[in-house]
């Protein structure tokens, strides 16, 4: 192995794995120990890592308290570490990470749900740019055969299910609200649409049965009238009312005739 | 209404500062007398507010997109996908500088998500040379590579940095990006002069001066300088910028400030300064060149 490569190989293993042995010889005696000159890159890594989880994920660590979240995040960096340099990306498996460790948790058991929801609306803060359609728009699309249409959904859009009240858990675990406040668990269970809103913020809103029956349709390539169908199943669905609302949220895009809009979402 | 378009140019003697999401909303308001923007090309690589936020701002100030996860220096070579993101970034901003570093920070598919060092030699001028050139022939524009700040010196190390930036300059047709402030860190931690550092470099190839605090922590009683961006830039680093000014009069400075950000006001407040020093400093060169 060349020394370059080599130097990589051990510096890395030093810095993820704290295998600091192999690098030491490669490294010109000084003041401080090797290592202690590899624990400043150990300690930055770990730190730094740590900081962009604490940002994607602040209601998890409100939940958890500091320590316990400390002691989540660096068992995360160890078990995956990141693979690009894009840090606004990293933390996509923390969710199911959180579900597997249920001891790290402390018996929360909607604690990998809620961070599935935050993951949801980091990705929809930062989702690519595309344009959206209005009601006028969607009319002139659909023709005579609105009923063959296919919609496409805004990039930033994203459909979270919990059987827990991850929507009221992550309200009362918000910046001003009642501390005192309590989430009666017994409320049942939570069905979300994540997206980012005209001022370019993360937004989400709760969604009735037929309204999520509707969005995974259209999320799997159905055209509207098949979603259509599909929501109408619950009584309740109203096409009218949702269309507007949503299409007043910028939840939808043209899509480009040869598009195949299939994307695999989390059940 | 006309169309008016992006400043592209920087002017030397106006400082500019590394912009931080926690100040885009007070720069977009109130729009400090800044010469330029730098922002980490990273933080920038998404849609939604912070590219259409800097979108906004390129109308009124010059930016630079200073990279940090190209990895110039992995042996295993570049992520090319992440090179096209920073290919797209820099076609969607047009910045006036785009800037990397002498260093890696991806082996075996882990990013490392810091400025690792590399020893220098002949190996990784070979490495870092080719990876520059098929940066810059992909972005079709000139790199300016910094020079890193490093807590420790390798023994598989033969060429002196500034040298071996020296090397990268005649081969790739590079420009240096010369952070001060490492320059210092590195001299105290591992001895050396710094001012001599400075003339090693080839003066016309430095385009830009960076300059930032940096803290000294405690490592079982031996004290040790972090480049941390966390602070103020010390007495000595302003020092060292005078001779940095004297040496490379016509490259653009900038402040940056990562860790505790202060207010806007502060950080403006120190590019300020770097503009008091560079103007009294070059005044002095043009005072001398008339008495002699």
């Amino acid at each position: 192995m060349r020394t370059l490569h080599r130097h990589q190989v051990e510096l890395r293993a030093a810095i993820v794995e704290s295998a600091f042995a192999p690098f030491a010889s490669a490294i010109v005696p000084a003041r401080l120990s090797p290592r202690e000159q590899l624990d400043i890159y150990r300690h930055h890594y770990v730190l730094t890592l740590t900081e962009a989880l604490r940002v994607t994920f602040p209601v998890i660590l409100q939940l958890v308290g500091e320590a316990c979240f400390r002691a989540m995040a660096a068992r995360f960096i160890e078990r995956h570490p990141p693979v690009a340099p894009v840090l606004f990306e990293y933390g996509d498996r923390f969710a199911d990470f959180v579900d597997d460790r249920s001891e790290l948790s402390g018996g929360l058991p909607y604690l990998a749900d809620v961070a599935r929801l935050e993951w949801a609306i980091n990705l929809a803060y930062s989702a690519d740019d595309a344009e959206t359609i209005g009601l006028a728009e969607l009319v002139a699309l659909s023709g005579d055969s609105s009923s063959g249409a296919l919609l496409g959904l805004h990039p930033s859009v994203q459909l979270v299910g919990s059987p827990y009240p991850i929507d009221l858990i992550w309200r009362a675990n918000q910046p001003g609200a009642d501390p005192a406040a309590t989430v009666n668990l017994d409320r049942g269970g939570a069905r979300i649409v994540v997206y980012r809103d005209a001022e370019l913020d993360a937004a989400w809103r709760s969604l009735t049965l037929g309204e999520d029956a509707f969005f995974r349709m259209l999320n799997r390539g159905a055209t509207l009238d098949e979603a259509h169908q599909a929501a109408a199943v619950h009584g309740s669905f109203e096409l009218g009312s949702t269309l507007s609302w949503s299409l007043n949220a910028g939840l939808f895009v043209k899509l480009p005739a040869t598009a195949n809009p299939q994307r695999s979402f989390p059940p | 209404m006309a169309i008016s378009s992006s400043p592209t140019a920087i002017n030397p003697a106006q400082p500019g500062i590394g912009l931080r999401a926690a100040h885009h909303g007070d720069v977009a308001e109130r729009r400090p007398a800044v010469g330029f923007l730098e922002v980490h090309a990273e933080n920038y690589m998404g849609g939604g507010r912070p590219i259409a936020t800097l979108e906004a701002l390129r109308r009124h100030y010059p930016l630079s997109v200073h990279g940090v996860g190209l990895s110039l220096a992995s042996v295993e070579g570049l992520d090319l996908g992440h090179v096209n993101r920073l290919a797209s970034l820099c076609a969607r901003l047009e910045p006036a500088l785009v800037s990397e570093h002498l260093a890696w920070n991806r082996a075996g598919g882990v990013y490392l998500n810091d400025l690792l060092p590399i020893p220098y030699s002949e190996e990784a001028l070979g490495v870092v040379g080719d990876h520059v050139a098929m940066v810059q022939d992909r972005l079709k524009r000139r790199l300016l590579i910094e020079n890193p700040s490093a807590y420790l010196r390798l023994r598989a190390s033969v060429i002196p940095e500034a040298e071996f930036l020296a090397e990268l300059v005649r081969r790739t047709g590079c420009g240096i990006l010369c952070d001060v402030n490492n320059v210092y860190v590195n001299s105290r931690n591992h001895g050396g002069d710094p001012r001599a550092y400075l003339k090693a470099l080839p003066a016309s190839a430095v385009g830009e001066i960076h300059l930032a605090g940096h803290a000294i922590n405690d490592a079982d009683g031996q004290p040790v300088w972090i480049d941390d961006h966390g602070s103020p830039v010390a007495a000595a680093v302003w020092d060292l910028y005078a001779h940095a000014v004297r040496r490379f009069p016509h490259a653009v400075t900038l402040v940056e400030w990562d860790s505790n950000l202060p207010s806007l006001d502060t950080l403006t407040g120190e590019a300020r300064t770097a503009a008091r020093i560079r103007a009294s400093v070059l005044l002095s060169e043009l005072s001398y060149a008339h008495a002699a």
